[in-house]
């Protein structure tokens, strides 16, 4: 039956490509509430994305793909900590260095590391190994960390909530000075947010370049830091709200591709995902005023 | 300085300026070029189109001992008037344009240097001197090949993986004229096989993410095509990615791809970029180029082609390949003629 395979197909994909987004936007869940105003999502993705190639490609191994994927993220998480938390550097100007910074950077190295241009591909990047678990078509054989995306939503959701550690965070947002009162540093609270935003960009990347596809190319982050920004906002950060619209940007943009087929010109089907996302915008602005 | 001295001062600077007049006044084309210049609207590293066209600028550079520049864009709309204007500073005699998306500009810059050449490839763009010359591909051509080359594999149920619905697909870039031509050819080519068979087609949207040409391909899969062509640059790679995993079929484009995933590229569309800059660089040589010609490269110029070699021979039965090169000599003989989009 070509009608339910390709739905299965439409699902399965929304969540492969929701993933990614669900990574990025719950480690920038963090900045969100120690109001650190992060747009670096994009960048440090990307920077994950080909450090998680370089490690796999040299160490022919996807556990040391994901460390550097991981490393990478923090690399940048890092840069933003020591300009924005402790130069004091306006967070927008920064974060919008270091997604140039990104992008120039990762097409550079690309190009004097492995001699190419465009995209990397070579049977020696080791992928991320899938986990055949019985949990049907839509959700089983996935790569494992969609599984670790899950568990860390959830666990995201109750360190934010309901530990010491939560708490210091959100306090760090709403009132600085009442944290640096009680003893605890607000700036390092931000700082460590940003370090969690930056490892989690950095997974989502590493998911990008050895998990969706087996390949790095120039830019291959494509927005997607974006959509995780607009996630988090329109969730106010909660980290399930943002697991729900992972996965209907997901299914959205697969869905506006298979629209085509029904005859609906491209040019429409492709705002379907940015149209949703506006659509949501209302729905959630709503809900505020009730 | 005496009145002497400064008088053969002066009569030297006319005597340089005349000289220098001469040399750049229009039809004067007696000095061949020392320099060439490659501006393309994306950037090398597309494994295909663009790498293609710089494979033609290196053999120019080695056989005629020129000095090449190739400048990439980006696709950054702000950098296509400062590629051209990079050009003209460094003094290009010759310039090789892809000019998609700026042919306005480029219009600007062949009027107000008609001295130099101007070659635009892949588009036809006239300016009011009519200095512009155009290599324009019949890429109906080679995606008829393509098409036909997808036909023979999806009737084919023999060959691993394939199936009993007559369904062939297709990942484009965006929705452009080139891309709406590459479609018209590659379905007139399948149902030249056979005239039952469907043809879907996708567009990515992007042509530098190859995720969601991986995504765009595997619901054509879950649609039960068996072989996807791709025509969507580096979005493309994901195609041939999602074709290995799922144990299908993709086809190239541009330049040869069928080693990229062994086994399950069947062919590559090809467009010659690079034979075709040389051979306009060779009518400059041996001094029979004439600007503003539009110069038409399809199958019979060997502009577009089939890419079938070892690792085709592996997917496809030697009849279908057999058949495949015989509808080659039919299309370059004009046996069979493939309908242009426009």
């Amino acid at each position: 039956m070509a009608a339910t395979d390709l739905a299965i197909e439409l699902l399965r994909a929304s969540v492969l490509a929701a993933t990614p987004v669900l990574l990025a936007a719950v480690g920038g869940a963090y900045t969100y509430f120690a109001n650190v105003f992060n747009i670096a999502m994009e960048g440090m993705m990307l920077i994950g994305a080909f450090t998680a190639v370089v490690g796999s490609y040299f160490a022919r191994s996807w556990a040391v793909g994901l460390a550097a994927g991981v490393a990478g993220g923090l690399v940048a998480a890092a840069l933003f900590v020591l300009f924005a938390v402790a130069l004091r550097t306006d967070e927008f100007v920064t974060g919008t260095a270091i997604n140039m910074l990104a992008l120039g950077g990762t097409t550079y190295a690309l190009r004097q590391m492995f001699g190419v241009r465009g995209a990397f591909m070579s049977s020696q990047i080791r992928a991320l190994p899938r986990w055949d678990l019985p949990f049907g078509p839509v959700l089983g054989g996935h790569p494992f960390l969609v599984y670790m995306a899950l568990v860390l939503t959830l666990l995201a959701e109750w360190h934010i909530r309901r530990t010491r550690f939560g708490m210091r965070l959100r306090a760090a947002g709403e009132d600085p000075k009442t944290l640096d009162a009680a003893g605890v540093s607000s700036s390092a609270m931000k700082a460590w947010s940003i370090m969690i935003s930056g490892a989690l960009c950095g997974l989502a990347g590493a998911y990008l370049s050895l998990g969706y596809v087996r390949l790095f190319s120039e830019n291959m982050s494509n927005g997607r830091g974006w959509i995780s920004l607009a996630a988090i906002i329109l969730t106010r950060g909660r980290p399930l709200g943002i697991l729900v619209m992972s996965l209907a940007f997901g299914l959205f943009d697969g869905m506006g591709m298979s629209l085509q087929g029904a005859g609906i010109p491209a040019q429409l089907t492709q705002m379907l995902p940015y149209v949703a996302t506006l659509a949501a915008l209302r729905i959630y602005s709503l809900r505020q005023k009730l | 300085m005496s009145s002497r001295r400064l008088g053969s001062f002066v009569a030297a600077v006319v005597v340089l300026t005349m000289a220098m007049t001469v040399g750049v006044m229009p039809g004067a084309a007696a000095a061949s070029p020392q320099k060439v210049a490659y501006i393309i609207n994306g950037g090398l590293g597309d494994l295909s189109f663009y790498d293609s066209g710089q494979a033609g600028i290196d053999r120019i550079a080695k056989e005629f001992g020129v000095q090449t520049r190739t400048i990439e864009c980006g696709f950054d709309p702000a950098r296509y008037s400062q590629a051209l204007q990079a050009a003209v500073q460094w003094n290009a005699d010759v310039v090789f344009v892809i000019s998609y998306g700026f042919e306005d500009l480029l219009m600007q810059y062949a009027d107000q240097y008609p001295n130099k050449r101007w070659i635009n490839v892949d588009t036809v763009v006239e300016n009011s001197r009519r200095t512009i010359t155009n290599v324009d591909f019949i890429e109906e051509e080679g995606a008829f090949m393509a098409g036909a080359a997808a036909a023979l594999l999806t009737t084919d149920t023999t060959i691993k993986g394939v199936n009993s619905d007559k369904i062939i697909g297709a990942v484009g870039g965006d929705d452009d004229p080139v891309i709406r031509a590459f479609l018209y050819g590659y379905e007139q080519g399948a149902k030249y096989i056979d005239p039952k068979i469907e043809v879907r087609a996708v567009f990515a949207g992007t042509w530098d993410d190859p995720v969601r040409g991986k995504q765009a391909a595997n619901q054509l899969y879950s649609q039960r095509a068996d072989v996807v062509f791709q025509i969507a640059s580096l979005t493309g790679s994901g195609v041939l990615e999602a074709a290995a995993e799922a144990g299908k079929y993709a086809i190239g484009v541009d330049s040869n791809q069928n080693g990229l995933q062994p086994g399950h590229v069947v062919t590559s569309c090809l467009k010659n970029v690079g034979d075709a800059i040389y051979g306009v660089y060779r009518t400059i040589a041996n001094n029979t180029y004439k600007p503003g010609e539009v110069l038409e490269y399809g199958i019979r110029q060997g502009g577009m082609g089939l890419a079938i070699d070892d690792y085709t021979r592996q997917i496809l039965p030697a009849r279908s390949v057999q058949r495949l090169v015989e509808i080659q000599s039919k299309i370059s003989s004009g046996a069979i003629t493939v309908k242009r989009y426009q």
